[in-house]
C-alpha cells in the first residue's frame, strides 16, 4: 500500500481570461474580436502528504491556494502534472474520490439553509450510501464531539456563524473521509468559536487519523492546527516544512518587555532598539539571530540599574511572520498581471 | 441504495417546500384570483358573441382547462432555469460535481420534490375556485388516465427545457432573455390564457408542432374531455420534444462542465 495519501507532481494550471479594453468602444471590440490571455495560476507545484498529517497551505490572495485545492478535490482539471489523492486521480475518478475526502469551503455552505442541519445529514447519509446503523452511530459520535446537539433541530439560517461552521464540518465527516480539506474554516468567526473549531479538528485528527489540509489567512489556525506549513505565491511553492521551522526561518526579531519600579527616562542601555517607552515600561526589539550575550547584556544592565517588576520575552506572532515572509517576495502587480513574468526566485525549501 | 439517494433528494425538497407554507398559500391565492378573472372574461366574451360553445367548448370547459393548466404551470416553482443559472454563476455547480451523484438527476428529483406539495396546494385551491365559479367538471376515467400520463411527461419536458436554459449561463452570463422567451411561449402557446382549441385553425396547426402545447396544456385539455387521437398526438409531441430537450441538456451540461474543469468554478 502506498504510504502517501496525496502525491502531487509538477502540477500546473493555466486559465484563459477574456480581455476587454476600457469603455464602450472596448466592449464592441471585445464582441467582434475577443482577446484572451493565458494566466498561470499554479506553476509546477510538487509535494507529498502522509496519512494523518495536519497541513496549512497558505499564501496571499491570488497565490494559487484555492486552485490547488480545487484540483486536489477534482473540481478542476490540471493543465499538466499529476495528482494522486487517496489513491485516485481526482479529475478522472471524481465520484470515487468523493467517498474518501471531506470538503469544507468556508464561504460555500453545503447545508440546506431553511432546514435543520439534521435534514442535510439524512440526505448526505443517502448520497454517500452510508448504511443506516453506521450513520446513526457516526452522527451520534460527531454530534457529541462537535457539541451540536442543542441546535441540531434548528434551521441553519437561525444558527450563528460558529454553530453553522461546526455543522458544516460534521456534514463533511459523516462518510468517514480519510482527508479533510478545509478552505478558510474560521473566516468571520469570533475568538471563542475559532478555538472550538480548532480543538475539534485537532481531536479528530488525533482520534481518527484524518489528514487535515487547511488553507487559512488566520495565523492562529496555522499555529494551533498545522504541524507542517506550505506557502505558495505566484503559483509556486515557496516554503514546505515544519511549522516550527517556518517560524524559525522567518523570525527576525525578539521583543523584550521590561516593567520597572523606577522611571525609565534614565534607561541608557545601547542593546537593541527601543520601540515603546512609558513611565515604568520599556519595549526593546532585538535581532533574533543576535547572540545570547545581547539578551544577557540587556538583562544585566537592567537588573544592575533598576528594580525589575516583570520581564517578558516574545517572538513575533504568526501574522507578523507571514507578513514578513510576503514582504521578502517582491510585490506583484495585480492578480491579472501574473502572466507577466515577475516571479521572484523562490526561497529555498527546507523540508 | 444507489438510486434511492435521488428519492431522498426529492424528499428533502418536499420538506423544504413545506417550510415555505406562506409562500405556497400566496401562490395558491394568485391562481384562484386568475381563475376568477378568466371566468369573468370568458363569460363576458361568450355573452357578447351570443354563443354557448366555441369549437365545441363551453365556458366551464375553458375555465377548467385554465384551472388545470395554471395550477400545473405554477407547480414547477421555484424556476429551475433560474436555480441552475445561479449555481453556474455563483460557482456552486463546481462544488456539486465532485459529489457522488449525478448533477442532472439531483436537480431532476429536486424539481419533482418541489412539484409535489406545490401541485397539491395549487390544484386544490384552483379546483375550489373552479367549482365555485363554474361548477364541478365531468372527468371520465379515460380522461383522468390520459391526463395523468401527459401531466407526468409535461413536467419532465418542462424540467429539461428549463435545465438547458439555465445552463446557457455558462456562455451568456445572463439567461433572463431566454427565460423570458420560454415563459412567454408557455403563456401564449401553452394554453395558460387562451386554450389552443380556440386558436384560429391556421395558427393552431402551427402551434401544435411547438413544445409549449405539449407541456401543461396537453394534460389540461385531455382532463376536460378525452380525445383518443389528440392524446396520441400530444404524447408523440411530448416524447419528441422531451428527447430533444434531454439531448440539449446533456450536451450543454457536458460542454459547460468542461468549461468549469478547464477554467475554474
Amino acid at each position: 500500500m502506498n504510504a502517501r495519501i496525496i502525491e502531487v507532481r509538477d502540477l500546473r494550471k493555466r486559465f484563459r481570461a477574456k480581455q476587454k479594453q476600457a469603455g464602450l468602444r472596448g466592449s464592441f471590440a471585445a464582441l467582434v474580436r475577443p482577446e484572451f490571455r493565458e494566466i498561470e495560476a499554479v506553476s509546477g507545484i510538487s509535494f507529498d502528504v502522509n496519512p494523518g498529517e495536519r497541513i496549512a497551505f497558505i499564501g496571499p490572495n491570488g497565490a494559487g491556494k484555492s486552485t490547488t485545492i480545487k484540483m486536489l478535490t477534482g473540481i478542476l482539471t490540471p493543465t499538466s502534472g499529476s495528482i494522486r489523492c487517496a489513491g485516485y486521480d481526482p479529475s478522472r475518478e471524481r465520484k470515487k474520490l468523493a467517498h474518501s475526502i471531506g470538503t469544507v469551503f468556508g464561504q460555500k455552505s453545503q447545508l440546506w439553509y431553511h432546514l435543520p442541519a439534521v435534514d442535510t445529514y439524512e440526505l448526505f447519509a443517502k448520497i454517500y450510501e452510508i448504511p443506516r446503523v453506521q450513520y446513526r452511530e457516526r452522527l451520534g459520535y460527531l454530534v457529541e464531539a462537535f457539541e451540536i446537539a442543542p441546535f441540531l433541530a434548528t434551521p441553519v439560517r437561525k444558527l450563528s456563524l460558529g454553530e453553522r461552521m461546526r455543522c458544516e464540518i460534521v456534514a463533511s465527516l459523516l462518510h468517514r473521509p480519510s482527508i479533510l480539506f478545509l478552505d478558510e474554516p474560521t473566516i468571520g468567526l469570533d475568538v471563542v468559536a475559532k478555538l472550538g473549531i480548532r480543538e475539534v479538528i485537532r481531536e479528530l485528527n488525533e482520534r481518527e487519523g484524518v489528514t487535515i489540509f487547511l488553507t487559512s489567512h488566520d495565523a492562529g489556525d496555522i499555529e494551533s492546527l498545522a504541524e507542517r506549513t506550505m506557502v505558495v505565491n505566484h503559483g509556486r511553492l515557496m516554503f514546505d516544512g515544519a511549522t516550527e521551522a517556518f517560524r524559525a526561518q522567518f523570525i527576525s526579531t525578539k521583543t523584550v518587555e521590561l516593567h520597572l519600579e523606577e522611571d525609565t527616562h534614565a534607561f541608557a542601555c545601547r542593546v537593541g532598539t527601543v520601540t515603546q517607552k512609558s513611565k515604568h515600561s520599556i519595549t526593546i526589539e532585538l535581532a533574533a539571530d543576535a547572540k545570547s550575550e545581547a539578551i544577557e547584556e540587556l538583562l544585566s544592565y537592567t537588573v544592575e540599574h533598576f528594580t525589575v517588576r516583570d520581564i517578558n520575552i516574545f517572538e513575533p506572532p504568526m501574522e507578523e511572520i507571514i507578513r514578513r515572509m510576503y514582504a521578502q517576495v517582491p510585490k506583484w502587480h495585480t492578480t491579472n498581471d501574473r502572466s507577466v513574468d515577475t516571479t521572484p526566485e523562490p526561497i529555498p525549501l527546507i523540508s | 441504495m444507489r438510486y434511492s439517494k435521488y428519492l431522498s433528494v426529492a424528499k428533502i425538497n418536499v420538506t423544504e417546500r413545506l417550510h415555505h407554507s406562506s409562500n405556497l398559500a400566496g401562490r395558491a391565492l394568485v391562481v384562484m384570483v386568475r381563475i376568477w378573472i378568466f371566468t369573468t372574461l370568458y363569460t363576458a366574451t361568450y355573452r357578447t358573441i351570443h354563443a354557448t360553445t366555441i369549437h365545441g367548448i363551453d365556458v366551464a370547459g375553458i375555465v377548467w382547462m385554465l384551472v388545470f393548466a395554471q395550477s400545473f404551470r405554477q407547480s414547477g416553482w421555484p424556476n429551475t432555469a433560474a436555480i441552475i443559472e445561479t449555481e453556474v454563476k455563483s460557482g456552486t455547480l463546481a462544488y456539486s460535481i465532485n459529489r457522488p451523484y449525478s448533477y442532472l438527476l439531483f436537480h431532476f428529483w429536486s424539481y419533482f420534490g418541489r412539484v409535489g406539495p406545490n401541485l397539491l396546494i395549487n390544484i386544490g385551491s384552483a379546483a375550489l375556485a373552479g367549482i365555485i365559479f363554474v361548477g364541478w367538471p365531468s372527468i371520465s376515467l379515460a380522461s383522468a388516465g390520459a391526463g395523468l400520463v401527459l401531466l407526468a411527461m409535461s413536467f419532465v419536458l418542462d424540467f429539461f427545457c428549463a435545465f438547458a436554459i439555465g445552463l446557457l449561463a455558462f456562455w451568456t452570463e445572463d439567461t433572463s432573455a431566454f427565460q423570458w422567451l420560454y415563459f412567454k411561449g408557455q403563456l401564449i402557446f401553452g394554453g395558460l390564457v387562451l386554450p389552443l382549441a380556440l386558436f384560429p385553425d391556421a395558427l393552431r396547426r402551427v402551434a401544435e408542432w411547438l413544445p409549449f402545447p405539449a407541456m401543461f396544456y396537453s394534460p389540461a385539455r385531455l382532463l376536460v374531455s378525452y380525445d383518443g387521437a389528440l392524446f396520441k398526438w400530444f404524447l408523440l409531441m411530448q416524447v419528441a420534444w422531451t428527447s430533444v430537450a434531454i439531448l440539449m441538456a446533456v450536451f450543454l451540461f457536458r460542454r459547460g462542465v468542461r468549461n468549469v474543469e478547464m477554467n475554474g468554478g
